[in-house]
C-alpha cells in the first residue's frame, strides 16, 4: 500500500472513529448525568417516605401508648403505686398490655424511673431509666423518637413515645413503641433496584479506607454527622450508589445510620451499549475508511504512481515515457503537463546533443589542429630547409641534411605519440576487480614518483601518505586505479611549478573507500572547477586535456565517484569515493546506475 | 325467722356434705413415663402410683395397709400385720406373700419375707425409721403380674394410660377404705405453666401448677391455693467439659454476681428461699454455713479478664428464662461477659432440680443422682454435711433458690387434704356441684 493510500485510509478511519468516540463519550455523560438526577431523586423520595413513615408510626406509639395509659390495669398500678407497698405482681404487666396494643417495647417504670414491668425485657425489673422521670420532661404532649433499647441478647433501634400517669405525688411512666427494623423498612415503597437496610452497630465502626463500602460510608456519616452519599462497585454483585442517613435520638445522638442502595446496573448496561454502539462504529468507520482509501486511490492516486513511474523512466534515459490518463482534473492536466514536458526535454535533449556533438568536434578539430599544429611548424620549416640546402655544398647539405631528419623524426614520433594518447583514451578497456590494498597502493605511487621529485633542479615536493587502517582495501581494477591517481598526481605537481606538499589520503566511507589527493598549489576557480572534467578541457598551456577525462572515465567504471574542491591560491583536493563491492566485483548497497 | 334461721342452716348442711361422683382433672408439669413406684424419682411421679397403690403405712404415718406394726431385735426385724380383707383392683386378695414380693424392690438393703399374719421386714442394722420410709411412694405395694403389669389396691384404679401424656383412672368401689367420692381423675402430664393457667382460667383443669405470681394473684383473689415444701432446688451448673466453665475465677465472679434477692421477692413473689446451700437450711439446720454472697465489686475484680460464659436453660421454663435473663444482667454489670445460648452449646445452665422428698438424705441423694455424684454414705447429719460439702467444693453448682410446687385449685374442689408435705389425698376430695 502506498504512503498516500496509507495516509488516506488512516484519515479517514480516525475521522469516523474519533467522531464514533467523541459521539459514545457524550451520550454515555449525558446518560449518566440523567441517571445521576434521577437516582438522586429516588433517593430523595425515599428518604421522605421514610420519614413519613417514622412520623406516621410515632403517631400510632403515642397513641397507642396513650390508650394504655387510659387503661384498666395502669390506673389501677397507679393507685397501688400512689401507696407504699409492693408492685412486682405488676412484673407481667407490660407483657399483656404491649400484646393488646401490638407494641414490640413496652415498659411500664414506677416512680423515680424504676422499672416495675418490661414486655421486651422482662428481667430488668428494679432497674432505672433516670432521663425518663426527669422532672424538665414534658410527656404530656411529646411526640415520638428514636432511642436504642436494651433487648436481653443485643440491642434494637426503637421508635417510642413516653407518656406519664399520675400516681398520687409521683407518676407511673409508660414507655413502649415499635421497633424500626427489617419489617419496618419493608413497609416501604421501595421502587425497582433501590433497597434500604437500617446499621446500628456503630459503636464497632471506625474509620478507615479498608473498611467495606457501607462500612465506611457508616463510618463517615458517623464523622460528619450528616447525609453522604458513595458509588460502589463490588468485585460480586451489582454496582450501586450507597446512601447514607443519619438516624438521631431524643438529644440528636446518632443512633443508627439508613442505608439506602440504589443500582446503577441500568446506568451501567446503558453505558456499555452506548460504548459498544461507538466501539462497532468505530471498527465500521474504520472498515469505510479502508473502501473509500480503496476508491479514492483508484482515482487520484492511479495517476500519481503512474506520473512517479514515468518520472523515474525519464530519469533512467527513457525520454519517451509518456503517462496514460483519462481524467479532466489536476491530475490529468498534470499528466499531460507531464507528458509535454517530457516531449520537450527530448526535443531540447536532441538539439543539445547535436549542439555539444557539433562542439566537441570543433574541440576535438581545434584540439587535433593545435596538437598537430605544434609538430607541423618544425616538419614545414625543416622541410623548407632541406630545400634551401640543396643550393649548398654536399658536405653541408648532409649535415643539414641529417639534423632535418632528425627533427623530422623527433617530429614524427611527436604526432605518433599524440594520435597514440587519442587512441588510447577511445580505447579505454573494462576494469578487472581484484582486492587492492590502498596502503600498497599509494606506497607504489609514492615510489613512482620519488625520484623525480628529489631530482636535483626540479621543484621540491614534499609527499604525505595517510591512510586509516593498513588493512584498507578495496574491489578495483589496480591498473586503472593506478592510472588514474597517476594522472592526478602529475596534475597536482604541475600545479605546483614552485614545489609544494602532495597528501594522499585514504579512509573508509559508508559502503566503500575515500581516496584524496591535494595540493598546495594554484588552485582552481570555481569556473574551472565546473568545467575540469570536460574532455580535452585544459587549464595548462600543454597537455591533450585527456587527463582528468581518464580519471572520470576509471571512476565511473568502477562505480564511484569524483569530486573537487579547491580555492584559488591554496591548492586543490580531489576525492575519489569507490563503493564496496561482492566477490563477483557486483556493487552492494548501492544502485547500479550511480 | 325461725324457720328461715332452720332452712338456711339445713341449705348450709347440705352444701357441706360431701358428694359422690365427678370427674377431677389436675395438670402437672412434670412428664411420668412409668407408673412404678419404685422408679418415681420427682413428685410428680410420684402422685401417680399414689392414687394406684397402697403403703403399708399412709404419708401422715397413720396404719394403712398394715394395721399394726411391731419392732423386735433392736428395731432390726419389724413385723407388719397386713390388714385383712384387702383386695387388688383385680379382685385378687392381698395376701402377706404377694405384699412381700411387691415390696422387695423398693426397699433395698432389707429382707422382706412373709408369715402368716402379715410381713417381716429384716435390717442388718437398727432401722427406726422404717415406718417413715414405708410410707413413701417409692414404697408402694405394688403387685407386678406375671405379664409384667403391675396391680395395686388403692383407691383408683387405671383406666388409660399415655406414658408422658396422661393418666385417667376411676373410683375403686372395692377399696378398703371406701370408694372414693370422685368418679375419675385425670392428671395431665407435662403442661407448661401457661398451658395450665389457660386450663384453670377457662375452667378445664381443676387444679394448676402456676407461678409465684400467679399464685399470689390466686391468693389475692380468694382462690385456694397449695404450696408444696420448699425443697426443689434452682441453681447454676457450670458443665466441666466446656473450657470457659474450667476458669475457677469466673465460677467464682459470677457466684459473688448473682443478686438473689430481687428474683426471690419478685420473680418468686418471696416463696421458698434465697439459698447457697443445696439443702433447703429449713430441712437441716445448717443451710447458713453456705452464704449467698451478693459483691459486685468483688465479682469485677476476681472475673475480669474471664473469659465469655453462655448460660442456658430449660426453654420450656419462662420462668427460668427471667431469671438466667436477670443473671446475665448481674453479670454484665460486674463486667463478666455472659449470654444466653442454645442448651447444647452453653458453658452454664441453670436448672431446677425437683426433689421427690422431705427426708435430707432422700433429697441429697437426688441432687447426687442428678449431679451425678456419689451418694453420701449414711442418712447421718454429718455424713450428709460432708456430701453437701464436697458437691459444692469448686463452686461447679451455684444454689440459688430453694422454691416450693404452687397450686392453684378451683373452688368447687372440695376438702383438699395434704398428704404430708409434698402430696395430696385425692381419695378424700369431692366436688361440689357433682351430680
Amino acid at each position: 500500500m502506498s504512503p498516500f493510500r496509507t495516509r488516506l485510509f488512516l484519515l479517514f478511519a480516525l475521522a469516523i472513529a474519533a467522531t464514533s468516540i467523541v459521539l459514545s463519550y457524550v451520550i454515555s455523560l449525558t446518560a449518566e448525568r440523567a441517571f445521576e438526577r434521577l437516582d438522586e431523586q429516588r433517593t430523595r423520595t425515599l428518604i421522605r417516605q421514610f420519614q413519613r413513615e417514622l412520623d406516621q408510626r410515632g403517631r400510632e406509639v403515642v397513641r397507642r401508648i396513650e390508650s394504655i395509659a387510659g387503661s384498666e390495669p395502669v390506673r389501677r398500678l397507679a393507685a397501688d403505686a400512689a401507696q407504699p407497698g409492693d408492685l412486682s405482681l405488676y412484673l407481667d404487666q407490660a407483657q399483656t398490655l404491649a400484646k393488646e396494643q401490638a407494641l414490640d417495647f413496652l415498659e411500664i417504670l414506677g416512680p423515680g424511673g424504676v422499672i416495675v414491668s418490661s414486655a421486651h425485657y422482662p428481667a430488668r425489673f428494679g432497674y432505672k431509666k433516670p432521663w425518663v422521670a426527669d422532672p424538665s420532661q414534658d410527656w404530656k404532649s411529646a411526640g415520638a423518637f428514636v432511642e436504642i433499647e436494651e433487648l436481653p441478647d443485643e440491642s434494637a433501634v426503637a421508635l417510642l413515645a413516653v407518656r406519664a400517669v399520675p400516681a398520687g405525688a409521683g407518676f407511673v411512666y409508660l414507655v413502649g413503641g415499635l421497633r424500626v427494623d427489617k419489617g419496618f423498612l419493608e413497609a416501604l415503597a421501595l421502587p425497582a433496584g433501590m433497597r434500604a437496610a437500617l446499621y446500628r452497630d456503630l459503636p464497632s465502626i471506625r474509620g478507615g479506607s479498608s473498611l467495606e463500602p457501607s462500612a465506611a460510608l457508616v463510618a463517615e456519616v458517623r464523622r460528619t454527622g450528616k447525609e453522604v452519599s458513595l458509588p460502589v462497585r463490588p468485585t460480586f454483585g451489582e454496582p450501586s450508589t450507597l446512601t447514607g442517613i443519619p438516624l438521631s435520638g431524643r438529644a440528636r445522638e446518632l443512633l443508627g445510620v439508613l442505608l439506602v442502595s440504589s443500582s446503577r446496573e441500568e446506568l451501567y448496561e446503558l453505558t456499555w451499549f452506548i460504548r459498544t454502539v461507538g466501539f462497532v462504529g468505530a471498527l465500521a468507520g474504520i472498515a469505510l475508511g479502508a473502501v473509500i482509501a480503496w476508491w479514492a486511490s483508484a482515482r487520484v492516486t492511479r495517476p500519481v504512481r503512474e506520473l512517479a513511474a514515468g518520472a523515474r523512466e525519464v530519469a533512467a534515459g527513457n525520454w519517451k515515457a509518456r503517462v496514460e490518463v483519462d481524467s479532466r482534473d489536476e491530475i490529468g492536466d498534470l499528466a499531460r503537463a507531464f507528458n509535454r514536458m517530457t516531449e520537450q526535454l527530448a526535443e531540447q535533449r536532441g538539439r543539445l546533443i547535436q549542439v555539444e556533438r557539433v562542439a566537441a568536434w570543433r574541440e576535438l578539430a581545434r584540439r587535433l589542429a593545435h596538437e598537430l599544429k605544434n609538430p607541423l611548424f618544425p616538419l614545414q620549416i625543416t622541410v623548407e630547409n632541406l630545400q634551401r640546402a640543396r643550393k649548398l655544398d654536399a658536405a653541408q647539405f648532409d649535415e643539414v641534411f641529417q639534423e632535418s631528419t632528425a627533427t623530422l623524426l623527433a617530429e614524427l614520433s611527436q604526432l605518433k605519440s599524440i594520435l597514440g594518447r587519442f587512441s588510447d583514451f577511445a580505447r579505454m578497456p573494462a576494469p578487472r576487480f581484484e582486492p587492492v590494498n590502498i596502503e600498497s597502493l599509494l606506497a607504489t605511487l609514492v615510489r613512482l614518483f620519488e625520484p623525480q621529485w628529489q631530482s636535483p633542479g626540479s621543484p621540491p615536493i614534499r609527499s604525505v601518505v595517510e591512510v586509516e587502517t593498513p588493512s584498507l582495501s578495496v574491489e578495483a581494477d589496480p591498473d586503472q586505479l593506478n592510472r588514474a591517481l597517476r594522472n592526478l598526481v602529475l596534475n597536482a605537481m604541475d600545479a605546483m611549478p614552485s614545489g609544494g606538499t602532495i597528501t594522499l589520503r585514504a579512509r573508509g566511507i559508508v559502503a566503500g573507500v575515500m581516496l584524496e589527493v591535494s595540493d598546495t598549489g594554484t588552485g582552481l576557480t570555481p569556473e574551472e572547477c565546473e568545467r575540469l572534467f570536460t574532455p580535452y578541457y585544459t587549464t595548462k598551456t600543454h597537455g591533450t586535456g585527456l587527463g582528468l577525462a581518464i580519471v572520470q572515465s576509471v571512476v565511473s567504471d568502477h562505480g564511484g565517484r569524483i569530486s573537487v574542491e579547491s580555492e584559488p591560491g591554496r591548492g586543490s583536493s580531489f576525492r575519489i569515493e569507490l563503493p564496496e563491492r561482492s566477490a563477483k566485483g557486483e556493487l552492494n548497497g548501492a544502485s547500479s546506475d550511480r | 325467722m325461725r324457720l328461715i334461721a332452720l332452712l338456711s342452716l339445713a341449705a348450709v348442711s347440705l352444701a357441706a356434705r360431701p358428694r359422690y361422683g365427678g370427674a377431677l382433672t389436675v395438670e402437672l408439669r412434670g412428664t411420668v413415663q412409668a407408673l412404678d413406684p419404685t422408679a418415681a424419682d420427682s413428685v410428680d411421679a410420684q402422685r401417680l402410683p399414689l392414687l394406684l397403690f397402697d403403703r403399708l403405712v399412709a404419708l401422715d404415718g397413720t396404719p394403712s395397709l398394715a394395721v399394726s406394726w411391731v419392732a423386735e431385735d433392736n428395731q432390726r426385724r419389724w413385723r407388719f400385720r397386713i390388714r385383712p380383707g384387702v383386695r387388688l383392683h383385680d379382685g385378687v386378695a392381698l395376701t402377706p406373700q404377694l405384699a412381700a414380693a411387691a415390696l422387695q424392690p423398693a426397699l433395698p438393703g432389707y429382707t422382706v419375707t412373709a408369715d402368716a399374719a402379715g410381713v417381716v421386714i429384716q435390717s442388718p442394722r437398727p432401722a427406726p425409721r422404717l415406718p417413715q420410709e414405708l410410707s413413701s411412694p417409692r414404697a408402694s405395694v405394688a403387685v407386678r403380674l406375671p405379664n409384667g403389669t403391675l396391680q395395686g389396691s388403692g383407691p383408683f384404679r387405671a383406666m388409660e394410660w399415655q406414658p408422658g401424656k396422661a393418666l385417667t383412672v376411676a373410683a375403686f368401689d372395692g377399696y378398703w377404705g371406701g370408694r372414693p367420692y370422685l368418679d375419675s381423675i385425670t392428671m395431665l402430664l407435662g403442661r407448661p405453666l401457661r398451658d395450665q393457667l389457660a386450663d384453670f382460667e377457662s375452667g378445664r383443669a381443676s387444679v394448676a401448677e402456676v407461678t409465684p405470681a400467679e399464685f399470689r394473684r390466686q391468693e389475692m383473689r380468694g382462690r385456694r391455693t397449695w404450696s408444696s415444701a420448699a425443697v426443689d432446688l434452682v441453681a447454676l451448673v457450670f458443665l466441666r467439659n466446656r473450657p470457659a466453665a474450667q476458669d475457677a475465677r469466673v465460677r467464682q465472679a459470677m457466684s459473688l454476681a448473682i443478686d438473689r434477692a430481687p428474683v426471690w421477692s419478685v420473680l418468686f413473689q418471696k416463696q421458698g428461699e434465697p439459698t447457697g446451700s443445696l439443702l433447703p437450711g429449713w430441712l437441716t439446720g445448717w443451710g447458713f454455713v453456705f452464704p449467698a454472697r451478693h459483691d459486685p465489686a468483688k465479682a469485677k475484680e476476681v472475673g475480669a479478664g474471664g473469659p465469655a460464659l453462655l448460660l442456658g436453660h430449660d426453654p420450656a421454663d419462662f420462668v427460668l428464662k427471667t431469671v438466667a435473663e436477670r443473671i446475665v444482667l448481674n453479670a454484665r454489670e460486674s463486667g463478666l461477659s455472659v449470654r444466653m445460648a442454645a442448651g447444647a452449646e452453653s458453658d452454664v445452665l441453670l436448672v431446677r432440680v425437683p426433689a421427690s422428698s422431705t427426708e435430707p438424705g432422700r433429697v441429697l441423694a437426688d441432687y447426687c443422682r442428678t449431679f451425678n455424684t456419689p451418694a453420701p454414705a449414711s442418712p447421718t447429719p454429718e455424713a450428709l454435711y460432708e456430701a453437701e460439702h464436697r458437691l459444692l467444693e469448686g463452686q461447679w453448682i451455684l444454689p440459688l433458690f430453694h422454691l416450693p410446687a404452687l397450686y392453684a385449685i378451683q373452688p368447687q374442689v372440695r376438702n383438699w387434704t395434704p398428704g404430708g408435705q409434698l402430696h395430696w389425698r385425692l381419695d378424700e376430695v369431692w366436688l361440689e356441684g357433682a351430680p
